[in-house]
């Protein structure tokens, strides 16, 4: 008799979802599934909208990265404006997005993974949590406050206001930088510095604890994809699209973001509201990939800043191999808060970054106009068109967990072959399965816009729906 | 000095009443000025919070709910709960800002939270008509518990 195993919800991600897993008559695994089961309306809510709106209304969607979609959704705006926005006031965006993946990553990294790095997969869930680790490493929680602090701080000093900073404008940014701004950032550098090294140093330490997770982890082949530079490097907010294979060889290189439907299909799939973004030249499923800080130190060529730089090149090895398994999206997360502290700095060293050339100004030029940025957990896009009044008739979202979904699916798959014994699976099995997919630091309230609550459910069906056992975590 | 209070308004301002929290911490802000108090406004609450909790003198968190009569408003005292071991997602409830700051800064201010029930949470960015006129009652009941807060503390202060 074949039967089912459901997780739901899923905890310690943002937003609500769940986990089945489907045994065969031998009780072996046999098929599994991430399903997000909110419903976005978003693409729907907007129409009707003018574009120059976007911005500030797309920057709602999600309370964890409200500056990525505003940046993907500017750089949108941008395009229908048909315009070049100024030097400067690309940098401070630049600048805004590093702050997002500095406090987004830290809270992923301190808040949400820790528990399971510091006090271990198979440790009393009644503990294993932010407070669990309060107790045992209060020096390490406050870390992660300080740094979550250090990149909220940057955002909120840029956007001027506490409450619906509307920096980020269509054109470029509606204030230049002060120089009294400028200093206090910059005198916050050292500080943050400090905690990310000590991070590395004792992550880098711990993790050869997790042979076995790493080895399970949705440790698998499948292509990379995300900006980087003109030289290959790594990017955040600007660039070409660059997709990998598992053994390192370039698959697409320097395509145009803007075409993103040349190469990028979206399938549906009935379990989920998430859709299943795949490489239209490789075909559906096939065409899997992953997105992220994983994969954006799996495409780039170099990092560039010193510091981040060698991390990347210890972490990637001499050989620059692949790295496969998902558990490195932790190490990876921790590389790109050095490199986000670095740039930072050196951005906000050049000396045109207060100037008060900051905004070009436009009607709209184009009726159609793509925006794309590397959010925290991956690749965004933002794709609007619009009447010849300027209101938005038709927009389409890719989130960065989007792109993630087909991996997060096999990962999920992966683990539960490699943990399940049995029907009446351990709780530390099935953290493992819920590891895996916070390995990829979903965002579903972005990807789907809704929230939910976080209990675990645990339910063992037959092949007809008979629930033949049941746990719950509260 | 006295130590400034705090109010947090919390909630999803796309989601029709959810979004409660920021229109009352904004109406406190425009009424009274941004130097009243130190206003937050958030989708969820986060572990960062606890750093401005442990600041503050008082601390007022304002949030939607969904378990009584849509309009009807609750205030309750707010205390720091060790056994609140839930797993620490994005929602991250009073108690358990509250406890944080309690173990990170060994700081636990008078805390209270406010509520008004929904009557709709669909996708959109106002409020209901059952919630909206609810928004300058609770700001009131704020500014009152602010304004005792203050001239308790001056007086202490005084006599100090």
């Amino acid at each position: 008799m074949s039967q089912t195993i459901t997780i739901d919800p899923v905890s310690r991600i943002e937003g609500h979802a769940k986990i089945t897993i489907e045994l065969d008559e031998q009780k072996q695994v046999r098929d599994a599934h991430f399903h997000i089961t909110q419903f976005r309306g978003f693409e729907k809510f907007c129409e009707g909208r003018p574009f120059t709106e976007m911005p500030s209304l797309m920057a709602r969607i999600c309370g964890i990265c409200p500056v990525s979609h505003l940046v993907a959704s500017a750089k949108a705006c941008d395009a229908i404006m048909a315009v070049r926005i100024p030097e400067t006031a690309a940098k401070l965006r630049r600048i805004m997005n590093l702050a997002q993946h500095i406090q987004s990553h830290a809270l992923s990294f301190f808040h949400l993974s820790s528990p399971d790095l510091l006090l271990g997969m198979d440790s009393d869930p009644a503990t294993r949590n932010i407070f669990g680790v309060m107790q045992a490493h209060p020096h390490l929680a406050l870390d992660g406050i300080k740094l979550r602090k250090f990149g909220q701080q940057i955002i909120e000093w840029l956007g001027g206001k506490r409450i619906h900073p509307a920096w980020i404008v269509p054109g470029g940014v509606n204030e230049p930088l002060t120089e009294e701004r400028r200093d206090q950032i910059l005198a916050e550098i050292p500080g943050a510095m400090q905690i990310i090294l000590r991070t590395l140093e004792w992550f880098k330490e711990a993790s050869v604890k997790y042979t076995d997770e790493i080895r399970h982890f949705a440790n698998f082949n499948t292509m990379f994809f995300g900006l980087v530079d003109e030289g290959g490097g790594l990017e955040m907010y600007d660039g070409v699209i660059r997709i990998v294979d598992a053994q390192g060889n370039v698959v697409a290189d320097r395509l145009d973001p803007a075409n993103y439907q040349d190469f990028i299909g979206e399938a549906v799939e009935p379990y989920s509201y998430l859709k299943s973004p795949y490489y239209k030249n490789v075909g559906y499923p096939e065409g899997i990939y992953r997105v992220g800080p994983l994969a954006r130190l799996n495409i780039a060529s170099h990092i560039g800043t010193p510091l981040a730089h060698k991390e990347w090149e210890e972490f990637r090895g001499p050989n620059k191999r692949v790295i496969l398994s998902s558990f490195h999206y932790h190490l990876a997360r921790l590389i790109e808060i050095l490199y986000g502290i670095e740039m930072i700095e050196k951005l906000l060293n050049e000396p045109d970054i207060l100037s008060d050339r900051v905004r070009a100004v436009a009607g709209p030029n184009s009726l159609e106009g793509i925006g794309v940025s590397e959010a925290p957990r991956g690749t965004l896009m933002h794709h609007y068109r619009i009447d010849k009044h300027g209101l938005i008739t038709w927009a389409n979202l890719i989130i960065a967990t989007g792109h993630n979904n087909l991996a997060m699916n096999k990962g999920v798959l992966q683990v539960a072959k490699a943990y399940l014994k049995g029907t009446q699976p351990t709780e530390g099995m099935l953290n493992r399965v819920e590891a895996v997919i916070r390995c990829y630091d979903p965002c579903l309230s972005c990807s789907t816009h809704a929230v939910g609550h976080m209990p675990l459910v645990l339910q063992v069906r037959s092949h007809d729906g008979e629930i033949l056992g049941e746990t719950a975590r509260k | 000095m006295i130590s400034a209070p705090l109010v947090v308004g919390y909630g999803n301002p796309l989601r029709g009443d959810d979004g409660l929290g920021w229109e009352i911490v904004r109406s406190l802000a425009e009424k009274h000025g941004e130097d009243y108090a130190h206003f937050i406004a958030a989708h969820q609450l986060a572990p960062e919070i606890a750093e401005h909790v442990a600041a503050a003198g008082l601390v007022i968190f304002v949030d939607a709910a969904a378990h009584e009569p849509p309009g009807s408003i609750t205030c309750r005292k707010v205390s720091a709960n060790a056994d609140d071991t839930r797993p620490a997602t994005h929602h991250m409830t009073p108690e358990a800002v509250l406890t944080m700051a309690r173990v990170l800064y060994g700081k636990e201010p008078e805390t209270w939270l406010y509520t008004i029930n929904g009557m709709c949470f669909d996708v959109g960015a106002s409020l209901s008509g059952v919630v909206s006129p609810k928004v300058e009652e609770v700001s009131w009941l704020i500014a009152s518990q602010i304004d005792d807060y203050v001239k308790t503390m001056e007086r202490t202060t005084a006599h100090a």
